[in-house]
């Protein structure tokens, strides 16, 4: 028992009137400390619902979510906001951030709230945009955004950092970028990274992939032989 | 197709159900109080003119000093335009019941006429109307406030010295029913004549209860009044016109009344006086007589001792004596006659000049008549050629009528004969051309026919108009006679008081006269007496030589006789003397009481000196004033909020609008869809409010505020469609209007932009970054609130106009409360010092005021008392415009403690000048007059002067005009006559001292009425107390909308802000920290906005106050520190309750959800 996540037979029902849709429909897999883990499959697989289950963003209907040795299914509304506050990182497709904040203060945004946090302008440095700390996101490029996005998730110094299509928004050559960012900080500082993709080409880069199809987990796999994304096209 | 668009309308609405529902609000709450409020003065008017015309209220009423006789009210049936005229008795009068005293006035009711056409229609609402003399019907209030039922009986009291069975038949009545009356629409039941001034109550009581020989009043309904609106101009003309009339009438019975009373009084005291004349005569002649012989008993016992002492030796110089004695009484009366002869003949020559004097005033009185029979004709002719005119006109209308009718046939006479012609020319037919040809002379004789008739018609005309010339210089001749007619007959009635005046002279000499020659002839008498005498002492003497014993034995019997009999004469003399100088004194009043003959006054009054009238028309009128303005802001803080909600959501949608846009829909299409949005809950809420408005708004006004102090009569709520339409339509325009110019806008677009997001708005610095050394200091989370508040400029704007106009509305009415509150308080508290005025009748005494000012003076409870002359005046600016006011003439030292004049504006106290008056400021405002203006002073003898205006002063109720009796005297041209007493309450001095004098005051002679100013003050605070009523809703409302309009301000942004809030809850804020997040923005924006809606609520106020204000009555413009307290308090209180009553919905947002999409 010294995976760090651990889903056990988790489901998730959404009632739409008379019918009962299980948008995810008994997902069982483990990941460890520092890893990269990337779950793959088709939309409307059900990958999204699990991010959000792992985020404390929504809870699931039955079954056992352990993050860290606690029981995210047993928890209440409040446990949920103190274990985003503290064990979360969260990186969206379109980045989320406040367009009336500076790049440094929409990092601070997230580390007024905690309390052990990374320096805000290291943490944009950590992510290659020292030199914009000041700018507002209207004046970044989509890259960049996320770029402040990765920057406002680490600098929480969260357990994990789950990643829901991060490179949805962007171009090919940005999104590589982007992804590079997030392997190298996986490795450098070893949080564990949950990317959630429909891209099945991206599965060389990470550490251990889940492949979820219709709410079911297809097939779940450590691999041996990781590669940088940098020489992965797709 | 249509279906999954109406659908998705249908799902939008669901969706944004909290930003609908919030528009449906405020607009119903601006469009409740645009028509509610608008037509409450309308509906007041309606219910009132209703009311008025079923219980057939008076047009005019018309009150004599004299009374009004037979006469009187025959001339007033004979006023061209009059209607109906009934003869009323008034009396104010007690009533007591044990220690209960009930003021009350007492009125006359004809029982014998058909109950349901009475003038004043009284309402008998328990019981029966009274049937004998001595049943009278009583308001309901009496029965409460003397604690008695219908079928007791009650007993009345003068109040005055006076017993009241001088003036009613009994004085006491049973009660036979409760009774309503219009006169009595107001619940203050006016001034009395008796106690404190105040009356409690009214009753009514058969016509034949009353002793009076005339009427005290007449009410007058005038012809086709009652089918006009009362409160209209129309109705104001016509009542003006009959007025006029009347007043030429009251100028006839005016003069005719005063000479009839002052012959009636002369008779009665010549009467008086001969009769005197003639006791007195008497009642000397007889004493004279009694004396004489007293006096003779008493020498000839005298003598008849001499003569028993002295004998017969003395009777040969007795004899000698005797003889002297007869030569000295005839010299005597030789004197006499010479002068009774000379008195004779003056007092013949009297009656010659009286006799003369007397043809004469019968010749001046039958040329006054032949005047007035001469003005009656004038009169009589004047409507004739009124009617004469009208004919004419009509005359004139008729021919022009038929000439248009001859014209038009005329015209188609000449088209037919000239396609006739056409057709002639065209034709080649032989045949047809001559049934054209016999066709066109029939044409041609028709149109021969029709000219000669337009020329006779013509010349009708002209002739027509050459009478109506002729009648329209008739008139004004006729003018112009009247004019003449009404001159001559003053100078005639001046001739004819010169006249009597000559008369009353020589009858005062003649009487002198009289009086002589009687007390000459007296003495004749007497000398005659004194040779009967002497004759008799002669023949005594003959005889006394042989009586002479048995006279000394008579003597000692006769001395007793003669004692008793001087006691019985001297008691006698006493008691004629005092008779006759009582009946002396009783001519000498008589005599004084002629010669202060005041002259008989009539007024004519309209319906508006009634308080109820008056009071109710004047509280309408307020009403819509303030209706007129208030009900737009309202409007306009609906209105701006809604735009901004329909702006914002059509921004918000735009990526719907791109995708049916994408689809193929026509821009009409979508557009509709919004429209939608925007029509349906601005119309439904306009219609909800506005429906409910003129059902309730008026409903809770009339029946919460005025109800207090009027009788509403049941009535029927009106939609007042006009109001309810403008409402809806401005409502619709208001949020459709931008919803379409904002969709134009997007919908330019295309497509593909559309779907995109808006490129996110450019954070940047707010204003307040610059100032570092504050930034500075700010943390972090208060930064972002300001970085927030700046960045959305239309969200702030909205926010700004929309909780600063609620602020603004809030402040406007707790400042109206302060001001509707301050009206009284400064008039009666600031400006006037004094408690009591007294005033007198207009021909009181000096004497009278100087004694009455000494019962004042020495009364414990006042401290110091001034006289002064205080008249009512209309004044005039020269062009035409009047304001009614009182006019008061003082010395600036004497009002010091009393009345304070001032600047409103500076403070500064002002004084009266030696020329140029001191006005009140509306009544300047009124006029248009500003200092250095003249102002024209018409008094209430129709007398004018000119004065010059010196400066305006402080006055909240009521138009005043101040003089320095210097600038009186100048203007004037005479001295001011003082007529009223103003009076401090002494300090420490109870009420109950103040209300004891009143009632002395008011039982003297010469007082005409005793003002209360503290009781006064009451009843325009009562008055007022209604308007606070209004205002109070009205503060209700404005915290509706300000609530509303918060709630639905925070509703928008928290759909506007899902997003951001959905954001910063995944990175893990807690509850307190999101809704701190989002709510501090909104308290500070909140904060922002109400202090700019107390800098709008200012001069807001002052413009409402400045709209209101009328009649006199002013509005002190200072809002008290309070209400900006609560203003501002109140708004921060409800942007507190909304953001609890919506923090839940923070707590149930769907992160997942709100960060799905791009959007």
């Amino acid at each position: 028992m010294n995976a760090l996540i651990q889903f056990k037979d988790v489901t998730k029902t959404y009632r739409m009137g008379e019918t009962v849709v299980n948008a995810v429909d008994g997902i069982t897999f483990e990941a460890g400390r520092g890893e990269f883990v990337i779950i793959v499959g088709p939309s409307g697989a059900g990958k999204s619902t699990v991010l959000n289950i792992l985020g404390g963003m929504d809870t699931c209907s039955s079954g056992k979510v352990m993050v860290d040795g606690a029981r995210l299914d047993e928890m209440g509304r409040e446990e949920l906001i103190e274990y985003r506050r503290f064990d979360i990182g969260f990186v969206f497709q379109f980045y989320n951030l406040m367009q009336n904040l500076t790049a440094l203060e929409n990092v601070e945004l997230a580390t007024q709230i905690v309390t052990e946090p990374m320096d805000p302008a290291k943490a944009l440095e950590a992510v290659g945009l020292a030199h914009r700390v000041d700018n507002f996101p209207s004046q970044l490029s989509g890259g960049e955004q996320q770029r402040v996005s990765i920057a406002r998730a680490l600098a929480k110094n969260p357990k994990l950092l789950l990643c829901d299509e991060p490179t949805g928004a962007l171009d090919y050559a940005t999104g590589k970028e982007i992804l590079g960012l997030m392997q190298r900080t996986c490795r450098e500082t070893g949080m564990a990274t949950v990317v959630v993709t429909h891209n099945g080409a991206l599965a060389p880069m990470a550490d251990r992939i889940i492949q979820i199809k219709n709410g079911r987990v297809a097939k779940s796999w450590l691999n041996e032989n990781v590669v940088p994304v940098e020489e992965i096209e797709w | 197709m249509k279906n999954a668009f109406l659908k998705d309308i249908l799902r939008d609405l669901k969706k944004s159900a909290g930003r609908f529902a919030g528009m449906f609000a405020i607009v119903a709450i601006g469009v409740f109080m645009y028509a509610g409020l608008g037509s409450t003065g309308v509906l007041m008017r309606n219910v009132g003119n209703a009311f008025y015309d079923e219980r057939r209220f008076f047009d005019i009423h018309v009150v004599s000093t004299y009374g009004l006789n037979d006469g009187d009210m025959e001339a007033l049936r004979q006023v061209d335009g009059v209607e109906s005229v009934t003869g009323a008795y008034n009396l104010d009068a007690f009533i007591v019941q044990g220690a209960a005293q009930v003021n009350t006035k007492l009125h006359s009711l004809s029982i014998d006429g058909s109950m349901f056409r009475q003038v004043n229609q009284p309402e008998i609402t328990s019981g029966r109307y009274p049937e004998r003399f001595d049943e009278a019907v009583v308001e309901e209030n009496i029965l409460a406030l003397l604690n008695i039922r219908v079928g007791d009986s009650i007993r009345l009291a003068s109040g005055r010295s006076a017993d009241l069975r001088t003036r009613l038949r009994t004085d006491s009545f049973r009660v036979v029913g409760t009774v309503s009356s219009p006169l009595y629409f107001h619940r203050q039941r006016g001034s009395s004549s008796i106690g404190s001034g105040q009356a409690d109550a009214f009753l009514l009581l058969p016509e034949e209860s009353f002793l009076q020989s005339v009427y005290s009043e007449a009410y007058i309904t005038v012809t086709g009044a009652a089918e006009l609106y009362t409160y209209d101009d129309e109705y104001e003309d016509l009542i003006d016109t009959v007025t006029d009339r009347i007043a030429l009438v009251a100028e006839v019975r005016e003069s005719k009344r005063k000479i009839e009373a002052t012959r009636r009084a002369w008779e009665g005291i010549a009467a008086a006086e001969e009769q005197l004349g003639k006791a007195e005569a008497e009642a000397a002649h007889g004493l004279a007589e009694a004396g004489r012989e007293l006096a003779s008993g008493e020498s000839a016992l005298a003598a008849g001792r001499m003569e028993l002492a002295q004998a017969e030796g003395e009777l040969a110089d007795s004899y000698l004596l005797l003889d002297t004695q007869r030569l000295e009484l005839e010299n005597s009366l030789a004197e006499l006659e010479t002068m009774l002869a000379a008195m004779r003949g003056t007092e013949s020559g009297l009656r010659d000049q009286r006799s003369s004097l007397q043809q004469s005033l019968r010749e001046l009185q039958s040329s006054h008549e032949e005047l007035l029979r001469q003005k009656w004709l004038a009169l009589g002719a004047s409507s004739l050629l009124g009617s004469g005119l009208t004919s004419l006109q009509d005359a004139l209308l008729e021919v022009d009528a038929q000439l248009a009718e001859l014209e038009l046939g005329i015209e188609s006479l000449e088209a037919r004969k000239s396609e006739l012609l056409e057709r002639f020319n065209a034709s080649t037919d032989d045949g047809e051309q001559e049934t054209i040809l016999a066709e066109l002379e029939t044409v041609d004789e028709q149109l021969l026919a029709l000219y000669l008739r337009r020329e006779e018609l013509t010349a009708n005309r002209r002739e027509l108009e050459r009478r109506l010339g002729e009648l329209v210089t008739d008139e004004e001749e006729l003018g112009q006679s009247f004019q003449l007619l009404r001159a001559s007959r003053r100078y005639w009635t001046g001739k004819m008081l010169q006249a009597e005046e000559g008369r009353h002279q020589l009858d005062l000499s003649l009487v002198t006269v009289q009086d002589l020659i009687e007390a000459l002839e007296q003495q004749k008498a007497e000398l005659e007496s004194g040779f009967t005498e002497l004759e008799f002492i002669e023949l005594e003497l003959d005889t006394a030589s042989q009586s002479l014993a048995a006279s000394r034995q008579e003597a000692s019997g006769s001395r007793f006789d003669l004692r008793d009999a001087a006691a019985a004469l001297a008691l006698e003399e006493g008691a004629a003397a005092k008779e006759i100088e009582a009946a002396r004194a009783t001519i000498r009043e008589s005599r004084d009481a002629l010669s202060e003959l005041s002259d008989p006054k009539w007024y004519t009054l309209g319906r508006r000196t009634n308080a109820g009238f008056g009071g109710f028309a004047g509280e309408s009128e307020q009403v819509s004033d303030i209706g007129s303005f208030l009900p737009l802001l309202f409007f306009l803080v609906a209105a701006l909020v809604s735009l901004t909600t329909m702006t914002r959501l059509v921004e918000e949608q735009r990526t719907g609008m791109g995708t049916y846009k994408a689809l193929g829909y026509s821009g009409g299409r979508i557009l509709s869809k919004y429209l939608l949005y925007a029509i349906v809950p601005s119309g439904l809420g306009a219609l909800f409010g506005g429906i409910l408005g003129l059902a309730y708004f008026p409903r809770i006004i009339m029946e919460g505020a005025f109800a207090v102090m009027y009788e509403i009569p049941p009535y029927k709520a009106e939609l007042n469609l006009p109001y309810l339409l403008a409402g809806f339509l401005l409502a619709v325009l208001s949020t459709a209007v931008p919803t379409l110019i904002t969709c134009r806008g997007e919908l330019r677009e295309v497509p593909a932009s559309l779907m995109r997001p808006r490129a996110p708005r450019i954070g940047g610095k707010t204003p307040l970054e610059y100032l570092t050394f504050l930034w500075r200091r700010l943390s972090f989370l208060y930064k972002v609130t300001f970085r927030n508040i700046f960045r959305y400029k239309k969200r702030l704007f909205m926010t700004l106009v929309g909780v600063g106009g609620s602020t603004a509305l809030l402040l406007t009415g707790f400042g109206m409360n302060d001001a509707s509150g301050g009206i009284v308080d400064r008039q009666y508290t600031d400006l006037y010092r004094y408690d009591l005025s007294v005033s007198f009748v207009d021909d009181v005494t000096q004497s009278t005021i100087q004694s009455t000012r000494k019962v004042i003076a020495t009364s414990p409870a006042t401290a110091g008392n001034i006289l002064l002359r205080e008249e009512m005046v209309e004044l005039h600016n020269g062009n035409g415009d009047t304001e009614d006011a009182v006019m008061m003439v003082a010395n600036s030292a004497d009002l010091e403690g009393y009345v304070i004049l001032r600047d409103r504006i500076t403070g500064e106290p002002l004084t009266l000048p030696d020329s140029g008056a001191l006005l009140s400021e509306w009544a300047a405002r009124s006029l248009g007059l500003a200092p250095g203006d003249r102002l024209v002073i018409r008094d209430a003898d129709d007398e004018e002067f000119t004065v010059e205006i010196a400066a305006t002063c402080e006055a909240y109720l009521g138009n005043a005009v101040y003089l320095s009796p210097e600038c009186y005297r100048a203007a004037a041209g005479n001295a001011p006559k003082d007529n009223v007493i103003y009076a401090v309450q002494a300090a420490g001095s109870t009420p109950g001292e103040l209300e004891a004098l009143s009632q002395v005051l008011l039982d003297r002679g010469g007082v005409s009425a005793v003002a209360n100013m503290v009781v006064q003050a009451q009843t325009y605070r009562d008055m007022l107390g209604a308007m606070k009523a209004v205002i109070v809703l009205i503060i209700a409302i404005a915290a509706l909308l300000a609530f509303v309009v918060l709630l639905n301000l925070t509703n928008i942004n928290l759909a506007e802000r899902m997003r951001e809030i959905a954001t910063i809850e995944v990175l893990g804020f807690r509850d307190r920290e999101t809704s701190a997040y989002i709510y501090r923005e909104n308290f500070v924006v909140t904060f922002i906005a109400a202090l700019i809606g107390i800098g709008l609520g200012v001069p807001l106020h002052s413009f409402l106050c400045f709209s209101i204000e009328g009649d006199g009555m002013m509005m002190p413009r200072e809002i008290a520190p309070l209400s900006f307290l609560l203003s501002v308090a109140m708004t921060m209180v409800f942007a507190v309750l909304v953001a609890l009553a919506t923090s839940g919905r923070l707590r149930k947002i769907n992160m997942i959800e709100a960060l799905k999409s791009a959007e």
